[in-house]
């Protein structure tokens, strides 16, 4: 067991063994808690792209002036909104699975972490949709008239006036679902991700050492959303100066 | 040959007859402006040619494409025809270049270099070439009205519309804008242009055109017209505007 | 097909739903009445030395108890009736049966608190004071020790693996090699595996529930944990069988905090009570029997193979 120091540095010290450094133990336990960490870091990085992207597309369906297409948009965002994260998830990996669906993979861990994603993807794309929605409806209707004077079709007008302002305008809300996002993965555990909360699970449940091991998850979840946070706030201040 | 035909023209807004059997032809190089009290249905009938607004019936011909027909290809309509608005409706998100770069660039698929510099030259004609890499917020709105007028002429357009261009503007910037409307209409360039400015329509315009209620009263020369307009309702519309 | 996936929305739709349907964990119908429980009942009531921390409980009027809501046939709470069942359950009321005294017996659930655990929530319910005691077929360890106290063994079964019927390929714990073999966080059973068989790649769920339906969908090849726990699954899922012997010794105690003064020789006391006057036979028939089709008179070690 790799033993970085921390540890030998506080006992050297005579300090007791239970009074190591706040998140020591995740170096006793590296094999765990650091593919947690990248699982975690996977799982939240997919499920955003993938959240970025399903939240536009239904955003865009939600303004379309084709009826059937708004329908589709509504049902999507109610439907995903209304429902737990944790039954989602349970849907995607067993419900999907007794469909035979097994996104694209034989590999039982690998089709698990897809289903993660998919579902942090899907949840969390409901939200981003209704951000988008939101922004694309605050662009001002004579810009878009404008464009369209120009000879700029509906789409054109979507992917070179209201997109790239709705993106700036809506930053800090994004980017509040993407900091959820990266707790909400924490729910993956729930369906077998062995992702960060899962690995605290399994070094609690060996060692008892309950508040070393939540511990040093908190650490690691903070690691990755403080600059998260920090990141959108610096987003934001860019582009405030950019106006 | 008119380029601009309006034959029996209908248009509701709900139960209010905003366009009451409009006949107007314009001519090639023409310049005509529209005036008239607000709610005449002004603005809607210069907004019917770029079919921002469709029509219900009648039919309106524009270099030779039928605007009322539905299946008539808007986008290459108005690829023919520039608009410019009351609020300029610069993008805030481009810079002026970019503003005026974009439609030439993803409608007629101009590369980047090309397009830039028609742009630039296109800036240096309304007087602002200086202001190219600036945001829209950092113009003032004189300014951004030249930048839109240059975006619209970008698309090298057969038409211009101008609908109130100078009525969001203050007094000192009216004059930059009406200057370049000026040497665009002595260049010869096709113009539609609802506006209460008296001082343009008498300098620049070839026909005056007073609208009040959904109707044309009066569509005349424009020396004929303000020597004295037939119409006692335009008469009493000019001593108006023209005290003020 | 059709049916699995009933059982997967409801699987999924009970850990959000219940809770609410049910008014959050039971409580209401356990919450003693304030103003007639202490007075009325006093002499009822058996006496307990002041220290001890049952008298503790019969002061405060209730028994805070650690279960699982989903492990057939031990502790469920049914979601029909929202109660709880099970032989875990019932070995609790025959505890605050012998706490509270004739009231108790009436209607033991008026004196109980049930807190829903899982597997991996079991210790830190008691070291958080959140239960007074946890019966969730709760293995007896040398590492849970160092943590908690536990009562006497009221329950032997060991581990075992569960395969589909059709399943030729694994008869004991050395054929799970390179297979997927869901169990559930923090159990023994997660351990006993990694330990027997460290090539075989562990999935790990909340409960045994999901596990099965894994297995059924073939998203695992096994499931593996205390045999008792795969009789219900098997009951669940007749296209099922378990396999091999048993390769661990799963002997369940109810698990206490440390420090109750008196309360786990109280424990023990009732447990050995139950197995001598039949009642522990009569809860195994009642739970055990339906699924095992044996019959017993209490936590015997004969016939064990594994030890």
């Amino acid at each position: 067991m790799p033993d970085l120091g921390v540890r030998a540095s506080v006992c050297a010290r005579g300090g007791r063994k239970d009074l190591t450094m706040p998140g020591a133990i995740m170096f006793e336990f590296p094999d765990l808690f650091f593919t947690g960490l990248f699982l975690t870091v996977q799982l939240s990085v997919l499920g955003s792209i993938g959240a970025l992207a399903a939240g536009t597309l239904i955003a865009l369906f939600r303004i379309s002036p084709i009826p059937p297409l708004r329908w589709v948009g509504v049902a999507y965002v109610e439907f995903f909104r209304n429902t737990p994260l944790l039954v989602q998830l349970f849907f995607l990996f067993l419900g999907l699975g007794a469909l035979g669906f097994r996104f694209w993979t034989t590999d039982t861990f690998e089709s698990i972490f897809r289903a993660g994603a998919a579902g942090m993807a899907l949840y969390h794309g409901a939200y981003v949709a209704e951000v988008i929605r939101g922004g694309l409806l605050g662009v001002d209707k004579g810009q878009i008239e404008a464009a369209r004077s120009l000879g700029l079709s509906y789409v054109q007008t979507l992917r070179y006036v209201q997109l790239p302002q709705t993106f700036r305008a809506t930053i800090p809300p994004l980017g509040n679902i993407g900091i959820a996002l990266i707790k909400n993965t924490s729910l993956a555990s729930t369906i077998g991700v062995a992702e960060l909360l899962q690995a605290a699970e399994i070094v609690e449940s060996r060692t008892f050492r309950t508040e070393e091991a939540f511990g040093a998850v908190v650490l690691l979840y903070l690691v990755l959303t403080i600059p998260a946070s920090l990141g959108v706030n610096w987003l934001e201040r860019r582009l405030l100066v950019a106006r | 040959m008119p380029i601009i035909e309006f034959h029996d023209v209908h248009k509701w807004f709900g139960p209010l007859h905003v366009l009451n059997g409009i006949d107007l032809k314009v001519d090639e190089g023409e310049v005509v402006v529209v005036i008239g009290p607000s709610g005449s249905g002004k603005s809607t009938l210069i907004r019917t040619i770029d079919r921002l607004e469709p029509i219900q019936r009648g039919s309106l011909v524009v270099d030779g494409m039928p605007v009322h027909d539905p299946k008539a290809d808007v986008n290459a309509l108005r690829r023919r025809v520039g608009m410019v608005f009351q609020q300029f409706n610069l993008f805030p998100h481009l810079t002026a270049v970019e503003n005026i770069m974009l439609a030439p660039r993803k409608v007629k698929g101009l590369n980047a270099a090309a397009s830039r510099k028609r742009a630039q030259e296109l800036l240096a004609k309304v007087g602002i070439p200086e202001k190219a890499d600036q945001l829209p917020v950092r113009l003032s709105g004189g300014q951004q009205q030249r930048v839109a007028i240059a975006r619209a002429l970008a698309m090298d357009p057969k038409i211009m519309l101008f609908d109130e261009p100078t009525s969001a503007l203050d007094a000192e910037m009216i004059r930059e804008v009406l200057d370049v409307m000026r040497q665009l209409a002595q260049e010869g360039m096709t113009m539609v242009v609802v506006t209460h400015e008296i001082g343009f329509a008498r300098e620049a315009s070839d026909r005056v055109v007073f609208m009040d209620a959904g109707r044309i009263i009066e569509d005349s020369p424009t020396g004929e017209f303000f020597a004295g307009a037939r119409e006692e309702r335009a008469r009493q519309f000019l001593s108006k505007v023209i005290h003020h | 097909m059709r049916s699995i996936l009933v059982r997967i929305t409801a699987l999924g739709a009970a850990v959000a739903v219940l809770a609410a349907a049910c008014g959050g964990g039971g409580g209401a119908p356990t919450q003693p009445s304030p103003t007639a429980a202490p007075a009325a009942t006093a002499a009822a009531k058996p006496k307990f030395e002041l220290a001890s921390y049952q008298y503790a409980i019969q002061t405060k009027g209730k028994l805070k108890v650690g279960t699982r809501e989903d492990n057939v046939p031990f502790g469920l709470k049914n979601p029909a009736t929202c109660k709880f069942e099970g032989f875990d359950v019932d070995v609790v009321r025959e505890f605050a049966i012998a706490i509270f005294g004739a009231e108790g017996k009436a209607d033991p659930d008026k004196f109980i608190e049930y807190v829903p655990v899982v597997s991996a929530t079991r210790i830190p319910t008691l070291k958080d004071n959140k239960a007074d005691i946890v019966a969730a077929t709760f293995t007896v360890n040398e590492e849970r020790l160092k943590e908690i106290d536990f009562s006497t063994v009221y329950f032997r079964t060991g581990q075992k693996i569960l395969v589909k019927k059709s399943d030729t390929t694994i008869k004991e714990v050395a054929d799970l090699k390179g297979k997927t073999v869901c169990t559930a966080k923090g159990s023994t059973s997660e351990k006993n595996i990694a330990a027997k068989n460290k090539d075989a790649k562990l999935l790990l769920l909340d409960s045994y529930p999901p596990c099965l339906i894994a297995l059924q969908q073939g998203q695992a090849d096994a499931v593996s944990t205390d045999e008792t726990i795969l009789f219900g699954l098997v009951k669940q899922d007749p296209n099922t069988k378990i396999v091999g012997g048993y390769f661990s010794d799963e002997p369940y105690g109810i698990g206490i905090a440390k420090g109750r003064t008196g309360f786990a020789p109280f424990l023990n006391k009732v447990i050995a009570d139950m197995i001598a006057d039949g009642r522990w036979a009569a809860l195994y028939k009642k739970h055990i029997t339906p699924v095992s089709g044996d019959v017993k008179d209490g936590p015997h070690d004969k016939g064990r193979p594994g030890g």
